[in-house]
């Protein structure tokens, strides 16, 4: 197989792109469909790395179906309350909260060393298995990432076709004309809010068990917002939009690593890249980087003094 | 075709209010329609018209007063209950699903209350298809009713001003509402395009269709309405026959006198 070829570097970046792919879809269900502009994903992330982490160094189990069950069930539990809590308050209201839930619950998860190991984190993790086989290779990785992303993928291309994603849909455009046709919003928007909890920290758990470490600062606001730019840099709402943008941080990370700036640097330069990304596809492609094939039409219309809308 | 009076009318609001702070936007109204009745509801802007509809649709609740569909007291009911009971509405802004085609804007009011669930969507297959099926044969049905077949894959926010009125009028009727609650059908629309509006109005009404509308343009209220109620500063001050009521020099003051002064501020 080509995979056993792949140098450690590729196969980081195969990995980052999947996982990061994956987040990147969920967190799309909750901003493409509740239209609800969630800064917390990190952190439900973080929670399925942490179960993993807790899970496998205390000997319970290194079983990645038995640790992602576990994780999906916390994770389901804190996107419920948010979700209520995103019924409550709407709008700006509801990104402050997000963002402020997403700093206080790393934070809490950080003076709580006895589950994350404090700055330290936990590290040497055992290695997991699915099903009682070992996952040791870095292909037995890529694999298990990749049958993941496709399952979230097909999960998303089912959910758009439903009758239960058309009425997800109809909640983003008029909630109030959704009422009128006789279906609560309350539990579209718990189940979005769970759906999207869930992957995310499914994804978590594979990506502690890669790693071998859980540290509570990869989870914090800079992922968060990371997340947020990988969405709106795709393109809301698109799966095409979220693998792109996944592939952008996944190739830009480590291209930045080889120019061999010091590690503050490589940060802030990053950090720059991506906000002149977001601040250009904000300006020039409203829904994102799936629109680069209309960008020449959209620069000409521009140019001749029409509106881009 | 007026209803006799013992039999339960299809709606009735009894003395209900609806404050915003201090400010009664519906004050005290008791209104009365019978089954298959078109009735118009008329009122200067402000006159609290699409606030009494909000009540009776439940998107707001009322400070005060009873809300009776069917003789029942509905006066706690959700809307989406109230929708699944048979009071379908319209908006004054429309507020289609404006990323989704004709079709599938009429298709969610076509879904039956278990689609719903994620869970109706996982399970049965046999069960999803026969569901599916019926939600087809429904929408396109509707769209026919409604003359939107040639729009039916067209993306709503992207149909022009006066299909998408019919798409909202189509919206109430996949849904198979008893009771029409339509907040101006004919504004913004040509004369051609009105006239269509009406045609649909009255096919509906002829179909058992109750219809309750809020419109500013007269010639419309004449041509289908059966009543009209007069609604100024959130209390009912008149109600009869369209041609009557809007006979009266009192409530012409009030509506037009309304009016000039607003033209002449703008
Ligand atoms: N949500 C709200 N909060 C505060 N005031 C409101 C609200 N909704 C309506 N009002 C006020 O209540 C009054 C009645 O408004 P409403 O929209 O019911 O009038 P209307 O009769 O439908 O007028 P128009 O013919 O212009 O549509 C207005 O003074 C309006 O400003
Ligand atoms: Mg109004």
């Amino acid at each position: 197989m080509i995979v056993f070829g792949l140098t450690l570097v590729y196969s980081n970046i195969t990995m980052q792109l999947l996982i990061y792919f994956v987040v990147a879809l969920s967190l799309n269900f909750v901003i493409g469909y509740a239209r609800a502009l969630s800064i917390h994903h990190a952190a439900l992330f973080g929670i399925g790395a942490f179960t993993y982490a807790v899970m496998a160094q205390r000997g319970w189990s290194n079983d990645l179906i038995l640790c992602g069950l576990a994780a999906a069930v916390i994770a389901a539990m804190v996107s419920v309350i948010l979700a209520f809590g995103s019924l409550r308050i709407s709008g700006d209201y509801f990104i402050v909260a997000s963002f402020a839930f997403q700093f206080f619950a790393i934070e809490a998860l950080f003076n709580w060393t006895s589950i994350s190991g404090g700055p330290n984190g936990d590290y040497g993790l055992p290695t997991p298995t699915i099903l009682g086989l070992a996952i040791s290779s870095t292909a037995a990785y890529i694999l298990v990432a990749a049958l993941l992303a496709v399952a979230t993928l097909g999960f998303a291309i089912w959910l758009r076709r439903s009758p239960y994603g058309r009425l997800l849909r109809a909640m983003g455009d008029a909630p109030s004309a959704l009422l009128t046709a006789g279906f609560g919003v309350l539990r579209l928007k718990v189940g979005v809010f769970g759906i999207s909890g869930i992957i995310a920290a499914v994804a978590g758990v594979l990506y502690a068990a890669y790693l071998g470490v859980a540290q509570t600062a990869t989870f914090d606001v800079n992922l968060a917002i990371l997340l947020v730019a990988i969405v709106v840099i795709g393109g809301t709402g698109s799966a095409v939009g979220s693998l792109l943008g996944a592939a952008l941080i996944a190739f830009v990370q480590p291209l930045l690593t080889n120019l061999n700036l010091s590690a503050t640097t490589t940060a802030a330069v990053q950090q720059l890249i991506f906000a002149a990304l977001l601040v250009g596809v904000v300006a020039l492609l409203p829904r994102g980087l799936v629109q680069l094939g209309d960008l020449p039409k959209l620069v000409m219309r521009r140019s001749r003094g029409g509106s881009s809308r | 075709m007026t209803s006799t009076p013992e039999e339960t009318p299809i709606l009735q609001t009894v003395e209900i209010s609806r404050a915003f702070g201090g400010f009664r936007a519906v004050d005290g109204a008791s209104i009365s329609i019978g089954r298959g009745d078109v009735v118009a509801l008329i009122g200067p802007n402000g006159a609290g018209k699409t606030t009494l509809f909000n009540v009776i649709s439940r998107l707001l609740p009322p400070t005060s007063g009873q809300l009776l569909f069917e003789g029942a007291d509905v006066t706690h009911t959700s809307p989406q209950r109230l929708a699944r009971m048979g009071i379908g509405r319209t908006f004054q802004d429309v507020r289609l699903f404006d990323t989704m085609t004709a079709w599938d804007n009429i298709a969610v009011f076509a879904q039956t209350e278990a689609s719903g669930t994620l869970r109706s969507g996982l399970l049965s297959p046999r069960a999803v298809g026969r569901e599916a099926k019926r939600v087809r044969a429904r929408v396109d049905e509707t769209l026919d009713y409604a003359g939107l077949s040639p729009v039916a894959a067209t993306v709503a926010g992207e149909l022009s001003f006066a299909q998408q009125k019919k798409v909202a009028i189509a919206r109430c009727l996949a849904q198979q509402a008893r009771l029409m609650l339509l907040d101006e059908p004919a504004s913004g629309l040509d004369a051609v395009e009105r006239e269509d509006v009406a045609k649909i109005i009255e096919k509906l009404s002829s179909d058992g269709v109750t219809i309750l509308l809020v419109e500013h343009n007269m010639d419309i209220v004449r041509e289908v309405a059966h009543r009209a109620i007069f609604l100024a500063e959130g209390k009912i001050v008149g109600e009869d026959a369209p041609d009557r009521l809007l006979a009266s020099s009192e409530l012409a003051e009030i509506y037009f006198g309304h009016l000039r002064a607003e033209t002449s501020t703008t």
